[in-house]
């Protein structure tokens, strides 16, 4: 019996670890394990004893990149124990608020970090000597989403605008209106992205997913919408703990989120979104995608790049409907009448799924806070995608398996504030 | 313009934005502009290409001392990154050096200053010798931009 290990390390900044073990038996993947550090757990506990006008700066906090993802399930969550919805201009600007954090993290993610996959570079920087003006558009793509984060959310990293009831100021039309210019050229840009991905050399692997995401029946789903599955689930948030349940597993600090009646895994995210709301895309995003080979259906993860190109059109599409149509609103927010209660919200952050609960008494104060971030919801999947998919390529030298295994797990676009920040890859042969 | 990097949340990890943050309240708006990120390094590389000057603090865990100081400016030395620090999500600081000099966005003149940290822990207070670091830094920065006579190489505090 021989034995062969491969580990290596990756550094970033200093918010969480995780790190990956795949075993192989006898050309054949045993078993791989997926190890998450999971910071919203400690803001569960954070949240207890804070007033719920807190919450939307607090959980901003969990994450530089999806903080809008917190900010939206909080207030949502919040708002449904007050009994309010919100309605016109101010729900718009929600949903934009939005589109930015879903252009900033979709960006980042395809031309950053799942790029240099598919073009055989080590990374973005390697990447960028000899496709420098690939990084450049991706650059300037990001920064128009974070030109709406600032706009709408008040600043460009954990933004302050958004409060329970809608925002502390609505912006005047005067000030979103440099945006259009903006937005157009990005979405042109973002049609040329979907173009450029759709070339890329794809795994042919597929596998038959439980598939998760909001669903409403108007729009592709940001902020609102029931529970759906591709198996039948159809629930409201507020059923969301009597259908999943979240489990420990030995080696994570994070707990997995499993289907409760069935124990099986699922997938939040892109791909998901996407091959249950496809109709709700905006006409050019699903010409985009039936030029590209994926109208309706998509079950490679590998595409997930692709996926998220034109969810990135469709952001743009949307920031521009949305603007197009834009007034100031009267008011910027809806008075609270403050009640004890639980509420529940989930709506769709970037990489999937973002659920919260809340309990409060009579004078506000959080008594009790759950969050179920996306990337946790995925590991278990993640873990079945490495079993399935990694036997297909053992054929391949250590350093390139190696390298398909990270890639397997970046088709999800893990969150690192969220999820890891060291990600030790281990692959034991045995 | 003075660039500070860091999670408010993490202990010493807030090194880098209180230092920007102390700047930003002593030296006027006119003179100097001040940003705050979170590690993101391509709104770093973006930040850099809109000021011919750019200060950049940061925490960082190079097996120094807590509250060590170290000034590296890029016209005379390379940041020596210890781990590659790409991750599943986010790259650091010397992936956006690296970034920005590939993309011809560097900024003429750019200092880091780099304070080591001892506790990058969920809601961890800020050390006593990072906080004493901190103080210095701000004088440093403050006295450089003052005379605008930027130091060479790296120096220890």
């Amino acid at each position: 019996m021989t034995r062969k290990t491969i580990k290596v390390d990756y550094l970033a900044r200093v918010e969480g670890e995780g790190g990956l073990k795949v075993t192989i038996e006898e050309g054949v993947v045993k078993n791989a394990q997926l190890n998450i550090f999971e910071p919203p757990r400690f803001f569960e506990a954070f949240m207890r004893g804070r007033h719920y006008t807190e919450t939307p700066d607090i959980v901003a906090r969990i994450c530089g990149i999806c903080p809008v993802a917190y900010q939206m399930s909080a207030v949502h969550a919040l708002e449904n124990i007050f009994g309010i919805q919100l309605t016109g201009q101010l729900r718009a600007l929600r949903r934009l608020l939005y589109c930015g954090e879903w252009i900033e993290s979709h960006v980042l993610h395809i031309y950053m970090l799942h790029a240099p996959d598919f073009l055989g570079y080590e990374g973005a920087i390697d990447m960028a000597r000899d496709h420098s003006e690939l990084v450049r558009q991706g650059l300037e793509m990001k920064k128009i989403g974070n030109d709406i984060l600032t706009l709408v959310g008040g600043r460009e990293i954990h933004p302050i605008n958004v409060r329970v009831g809608g925002f502390h100021r609505a912006p005047r039309k005067s000030e979103l209106v440099p945006l259009v210019e903006k937005l157009k050229w990005a979405r042109e840009t973002a049609i040329k992205t979907v173009q450029w991905a759709a070339e890329l050399d794809f795994p042919d692997r597929q596998r038959d997913y439980i598939f998760v995401s909001l669903k409403h029946e108007a729009e592709y789903p940001f902020n609102e919408g029931r529970i759906i599955s591709n198996q039948g689930l159809n629930i409201s948030a507020q059923d969301y703990d009597a259908y999943f349940s979240e489990q420990h597993v030995p080696y994570s600090t994070a707990l997995q989120s499993r289907l409760r009646q069935c124990g099986s895994a699922y997938l939040v995210g892109p791909l998901a979104r996407y091959n249950l709301n496809y109709d709700q895309l905006s006409p050019l995003t699903k010409e985009l995608a039936h030029t590209a080979g994926v109208a309706g259906v998509c079950r490679n993860p590998y595409q997930s790049i692709l996926v998220r190109a034109l969810e990135v059109v469709y952001a743009f599409d949307e920031a521009l409907r949305i603007l197009d149509g834009y007034q100031q609103p009267d008011y910027s927010f809806v008075d609270v009448t403050l009640k004890a209660g639980r509420g529940f919200a989930a709506t769709e952050a970037p990489r999937g799924l973002l659920y919260h609960r809340y309990e409060l008494d009579q004078s506000g104060i959080i008594i009790d806070a759950q969050i179920v971030p996306p990337t946790s919801q995925n590991q278990a999947c993640i873990e079945e995608d490495l079993k399935e998919f990694i036997g297909g390529f053992l054929d391949l030298p250590e350093e390139k398996l190696q390298h398909r295994c990270e890639q397997t797990v970046r088709n999800y676009d893990p969150c690192i504030s969220c999820a890891t920040h060291f990600l030790k890859l281990e692959i034991d042969r045995v | 313009m003075i660039i500070g990097i860091g999670n408010l949340d993490r202990g010493d990890d807030a090194a880098g934005r209180l230092v920007a943050r102390a700047l930003g309240h002593k030296l006027p708006s006119h003179i100097i502009s001040v940003c705050e990120l979170s590690g993101d390094a391509l709104a770093l590389v973006e930040k850099m290409k809109q000021a011919p000057t750019v200060f950049i603090i940061d925490a960082c865990v190079s097996g120094e001392k807590a509250g060590d100081i170290k000034r590296i400016d890029l016209r005379y030395q390379a940041l020596l990154s210890q781990q590659r620090d790409v991750s599943s999500h986010g790259f650091g600081l010397s992936a956006a050096i690296d970034l920005a000099g590939i993309l011809g966005q560097l900024p003429e003149i750019c200092i880091i200053y780099a304070i080591e940290g001892e506790n990058y822990a969920l809601g961890a207070a800020v050390s006593l010798p990072v906080q004493q670091a901190i103080d210095k830094v701000v004088g440093r920065i403050e006295e450089e931009i003052v005379n605008f006579i930027p130091m060479k190489g790296t120096e220890h505090a």
